[in-house]
């Protein structure tokens, strides 16, 4: 105990934290109305009990998923159950943490208030992390407690102590990634150009994330041959599998296989986490926020479309809007998605992802029929992407959006509507038209009939989520992920899982001609309910949107007299 | 008098306090109407309001005959308006900002880049229509904003610190594009702390503090009140502070320390 207090008071003392100014600045981010990277305005807080109680109800679909793992009921041995769960656990968690964690951190709208003043840098970074650890521990333990509770009633307390340890533990690794690819960044990209760099980094390391998690979980062998695929050394190299090996080691008995795994468990996010902090506290951290406001006349300018491609967008823009208004909503929120990083930070990697799951399934499974567990995985990768359609309303063009109260829209909800277009025609309709290309080329009709199918769902999916938002690229996008947290905001999941249960009762019961029918009836059912989303008049936002320099303040004084 | 611009008790209490005492106004066509007053005392709102922006305040407000609170649709397709601060999407060109604003007013899109192009020019734009406004200084945008506002020629416009960042010839043909606007029978509602701009440019000057209107009348009529000689910063000085800023000044030193001074 005494050597780790000593260790801590170092480490303290080698970062340079300032207890005095870490509780300063902790009061000031608790203030309603503070903007800064911690905390949301007043109007958005949530309400705590009812976020519980919803997030509760909104992952227990997934959540469950990883109490199947943990109960072994489709899993005999216990470590490859713990494996399927903490991946489980891990991708619905890992992007939105590292999402939160990025945003938190790289928040530069509190640079003319701090960077001037004498707070060292791991007072900040530790202030900037302290005040995600709340958001991060809640959203981690919604996402665990059934698995949690399975645990504890087979195996007792000890495992629970052993699981919340192995939960701390991914937490620190998430967080020594997030800053890993922030450092790698600062050092090796163009200022102008850091948060592409981080952008591209985290991109590519979710896809491997998801494509390593998907390749895990589509192998047969990794069902049938458990006890084979257990000691292959590629799971060392594998992050649910250290924790699966920390459970393993601890609750039923050592092994050398289960102890390295636990080691690395135990060792590699702590010295991975502490590396990078001891690596930013040196000045780093600073440097890397007062690089992301790089001058106006050094900035790169926004990329413009090729000629032939503006002329396709506003082809199409002309064939799907109903009227000019729409038609104008869609041709400039297609001209903001092009420049904006946030949405492009949660568009790219999916997309990567869902071709990535796209190629597995070709080359593992292109000489056989194509059907269960594969086939929903094959369609459904991308629904994801639905969710990101809420992205557009969140922009760092957002004090902009005042236009959006003052040009006479007919409905405020032809915005929605016209950008909801644009969401669609630009990232949902190129991946699907690769799948059923794809699945019409190797598998034949079928395939491509229920890829249809999940177009569908998703197309649906993508209006419902859109559907409380107030306009397009009207809000500050450091306020995205308290946005996402709102009650409500998670009702997607229930709307997907019921209606991918459909889909699977209906290919099941009635064939090809059931899914052709459930086509037709949820195309008529994405007409409705664009009609609706259209006609719909959302309530004026005096403070988000409108251009004041003061917002912070709106919430407590008449906006802006 | 045909007022295009008509308020009875339009007021507004936030939390309590009375941001807006009780105002009764009726601004006609083809006048120019400065809108003058300290920092905080009601302007933005009143404009907020009048441009159906704002909908819980008490009274009522019409421009051009439609209610505000009731149809703010109908008024919004009648006015233009500059905000204070200049925002504009900056990943796109002028032109595109301008077509969509254009598209939302139902314009033809062969008129919008006919006048777009011709106003852009005006203002020394040329050359840069199709390039994204991430390198816009502030002058460039606000020029932007007041072809954006004009643009679908409105009956009223409602312009607040129009010539903010504006070099010295947009300045000059902004103060005359407001004058033509005026002749040719457009309401113009111009709030500003530039006394100089105002006394020129306006008609009628009504000064505001604490949500109270203070004064109301031409600047003739405002030096017949408050005193001949005297400037229009000096009545606005007089009426809405009427402190002595040099011992004021003196005061604000001292704060630092006796010696600042003595030094």
């Amino acid at each position: 105990m005494q050597v780790l207090a000593d260790v801590g008071t170092r480490l303290i003392r080698r970062w340079g934290l300032d207890g005095v100014q870490m509780a300063a600045l902790a009061r000031v981010q608790r203030r309603p109305g503070h903007g800064g990277a911690a905390s949301a305005p007043a109007d958005v807080q949530p309400r705590p009990r009812w976020l519980t109680v919803s997030l509760y109800l909104e992952f227990a679909p997934f959540a469950v998923l990883g109490q199947i793992g943990i109960a072994g009921i489709l899993f005999p041995s216990f470590f490859l159950g713990l494996v399927f769960s903490y991946t489980v656990i891990m991708l619905l968690f890992g992007p939105l943490f590292l999402r939160r964690c990025t945003t938190a951190l790289l928040d530069t709208s509190e640079n003319r208030v701090l960077l001037h003043l004498p707070i060292s840098d791991g007072t900040l970074l530790a202030v900037r992390l302290l005040s995600i650890a709340k958001h991060a521990g809640f959203l981690l333990f919604a996402i665990s407690l059934p698995t949690a509770i399975a645990l504890a009633a087979r195996l007792g307390a000890v495992a629970l102590l052993v699981f919340g340890i192995s939960l701390v533990l991914t937490l620190l690794f998430l967080v020594a990634i997030t800053l890993a690819i922030c450092l790698v960044t600062l050092r090796h990209v163009k200022p102008a150009r850091i948060k592409d760099g981080i952008l591209a980094f985290q991109a590519v390391f979710f896809i491997l994330a998801l494509g390593v998690a998907g390749l895990a979980l589509t192998d047969p062998s990794f069902v049938k041959g458990m006890p084979e695929v257990s000691r292959q050394a590629w799971w060392y190299f594998y992050p649910p599998a250290w924790m699966a090996g920390l459970l393993d080691y601890s609750l039923m008995g050592k092994t050398r296989f289960n102890s390295v795994l636990a080691a690395t468990a135990a060792l590699a996010p702590l010295a991975s986490f502490v590396a990078c902090i001891q690596l930013f506290a040196g000045g780093r951290f600073t440097e890397l926020l007062s690089r992301l406001e790089v001058p106006r006349n050094s900035a790169v300018t926004p990329k413009r479309l090729p000629k032939w491609l503006t002329r396709l967008s506003e082809q199409i823009s002309a064939l799907t809007s109903g009227d000019k208004q729409e038609r104008a909503v869609f041709d400039l929120t297609a001209k903001l998605t092009q420049n904006d990083w946030g949405t492009k930070w949660y568009v790219y990697p999916f997309i990567g992802g869902a071709l990535f799951n796209c190629g597995l399934c070709v080359v593992m499974l292109r000489h056989g029929p194509m059907g269960g567990l594969a086939l929903f995985v094959y369609c459904y990768t991308p629904i994801c992407l639905a969710v990101g359609v809420r992205l557009i309303q969140y922009s760092a063009e957002w004090r902009a959006a005042w236009c959006h109260q003052v040009l006479p829209f007919a409905k405020q909800g032809v915005i929605t509507s016209g950008a909801t277009k644009v969401y669609i025609c630009k990232y949902l309709l190129p991946i699907y038209l690769v799948l059923l290309a794809a699945g019409a080329a190797v598998w034949g009709a079928a395939v491509a009939l229920n890829t249809l199918f999940a177009l569908a769902v998703v197309m649906l999916v993508c209006v419902h989520c859109f559907w409380g938002a107030t306009a397009a690229y009207s809000k500050d996008p450091w306020l995205m992920s308290k946005g996402f947290e709102k009650i409500g905001n998670f009702m997607w999941l229930p709307l997907v899982v019921g209606l991918i249960v459909t889909h699977i009762v209906l290919e099941a019961v009635a064939g090809t001609w059931g899914v052709i029918g459930g086509i037709v009836v949820m195309g008529g059912a994405i007409m409705v309910a664009f009609r609706r989303l259209r006609s719909r008049n959302m309530p004026a936002d005096p403070v988000r949107g409108w251009s004041d320099e003061n917002r912070h303040l709106a919430a407590c004084k008449p906006p802006s007299t | 008098m045909n007022a295009v611009i008509k308020m009875r008790g339009l007021s507004k209490v936030y939390s309590g306090k009375q941001v807006l005492e009780p105002i009764d106004l009726d601004i006609p066509a083809g006048e120019v109407v400065g809108y003058l007053g300290p920092n905080g005392a009601g302007k933005s709102t009143t404009v907020k309001i009048l441009i159906g922006v704002t909908k819980e305040f008490n009274g009522s407000a019409e421009v051009c005959g439609f209610d505000v609170r009731k149809e703010p649709l109908e008024v919004k397709k009648r006015i233009g308006y500059v905000p204070e601060v200049a925002a504009l999407y900056d990943s796109i060109s002028p032109l595109e900002y301008l077509r969509f604003v254009g598209r939302v007013h139902h314009m033809d899109d062969a008129l919008i880049e006919s006048r777009a192009t011709e106003m852009l020019n005006l203002f020394g734009l040329e050359g840069e229509h199709q390039t994204p406004m991430f390198n816009y200084s502030k002058g460039m945008k606000q020029k932007v904003l007041f072809t954006a506002a004009v643009i679908h020629d409105p009956s009223v416009l409602f312009l607040d610190e129009p010539l903010s960042g504006l070099d010295v010839n947009a300045v000059m043909l902004v103060k005359e594009v407001i004058a033509q606007l005026a002749k040719a029978g457009k309401a113009i509602f111009y709030s500003s702390h530039m006394m100089d701009v105002v006394q020129k440019v306006c008609d009628r000057i009504i000064i505001l503090d604490k949500g109270k209107v203070l004064a109301d009348g031409s600047f003739a009529e405002l030096q017949e009140q408050q005193g001949k000689n005297k400037s229009l910063e000096d009545i606005f000085s007089k009426l809405t502070s009427g402190v002595d800023h040099v011992a004021m000044a003196t005061k604000f030193i001292r704060s630092l320390g006796s010696d600042v001074l003595a030094a």
